[in-house]
């Protein structure tokens, strides 16, 4: 009866083991593989799309300073001062977006998590630029002296 | 194109630069001022409005890199480099603010009226930046 017993348990071991070892294939390990490279390549690709964004609207911020027209127009100054407030929620937003990132990802996106970092304090900082160029500097009294001086050379 | 640069410039540029994080700054300063033309220099924030001569903050040496204030006068078709700072490192910071904009700006005009700037130019191997005092010419040296 032990005998018998002891057979059953081990042709179910064998069994067992012997599918496990089936379902254990090359290309099921393969896979699971790609399947995780193809989710960290889509994360890196998603992240770049977001620098490459922000790169061009720092760019984009840099040439409305150059526009000559703005200064004295209300309605373009009214939407540069949205294009500030909104830019300041995106830039929370991702910044948010950016930490969580930092704390799961760091270990599969390395470069692209620090070069997004370095994207998004160029966009604050643009932000800031232009808030300057447009609302703050023209109230500085000593920089637009110093200015009206500079214009007369 | 004449390019000029005030002493606080100078100064700010050699300190910086003897850093080796820093070194870069001489070869993005050749490649973006010293080898163009004129209205390929008149790029970056343009800090004074409606201005003719424009007063520039240039993002050099990429986003982490550093930012350089200039000054261009158009009818001269000259530049004045009046600032520098890293964004990153151990003499690295965010942005100057608006006073320090200022107290830029009054400065090159003072230097720029007393003649107290230096000539900007590059050695021959196009590798180090020279900083030269006009060359004065006397009243005799002419007659």
């Amino acid at each position: 009866m032990e005998c018998l017993a002891s057979n059953i348990n081990i042709r179910d071991t064998f069994s067992e083991i012997s599918r496990y070892s089936y379902k254990f294939t090359k290309e099921s390990q393969d896979q699971i593989i790609n399947t995780f490279l193809d989710q960290v390549n889509n994360l890196q690709k998603e992240i770049r799309t977001h620098r490459e964004f922000f790169d061009n609207i720092v760019e984009r911020f840099e040439k409305l300073t150059w526009a000559n027209d703005i200064e004295n127009d209300e309605a373009s100054l009214n939407t540069l001062n949205d294009i500030i407030g909104i830019t300041r929620q995106l830039h929370l937003k991702f910044l948010k977006y950016w930490i969580e990132l930092n704390k799961n990802f760091k270990s599969v996106a390395k470069t692209e998590i620090s070069l997004l970092k370095i994207t998004l304090d160029d966009l604050k900082e643009a932000t800031q630029d232009l808030e300057d160029v447009f609302f703050n500097l023209p109230k500085n009294s000593d920089f637009q002296e110093a200015n009206k001086k500079i214009q007369s050379l | 194109m004449k390019i000029f640069a005030t002493l606080e410039f100078k100064d700010e540029f050699e300190k910086l630069i003897k850093n080796k994080s820093y070194k870069y700054l001489s070869k993005e300063i050749i490649t973006n001022y010293l080898d163009v033309s004129f209205s390929t220099t008149l790029s970056g924030t343009k800090l004074n409005g409606n201005s003719p001569n424009p007063f520039i903050k240039k993002r050099i040496g990429g986003s982490n890199g550093s930012r350089l204030y200039l000054l261009a006068v158009i009818v001269e078709e000259a530049i004045y480099f009046t600032f520098v700072h890293p964004k990153s490192g151990t003499s690295g910071y965010d942005n100057i603010n608006d006073d320090k904009k200022a107290k830029l700006l009054k400065d090159v005009y003072e230097s720029i009226k007393t003649g107290n700037l230096l000539e900007v130019s590059c050695c021959s191997e196009r590798r180090t930046i020279l900083f030269n005092s006009p060359k004065v010419v006397s009243i005799e040296e002419i007659v």
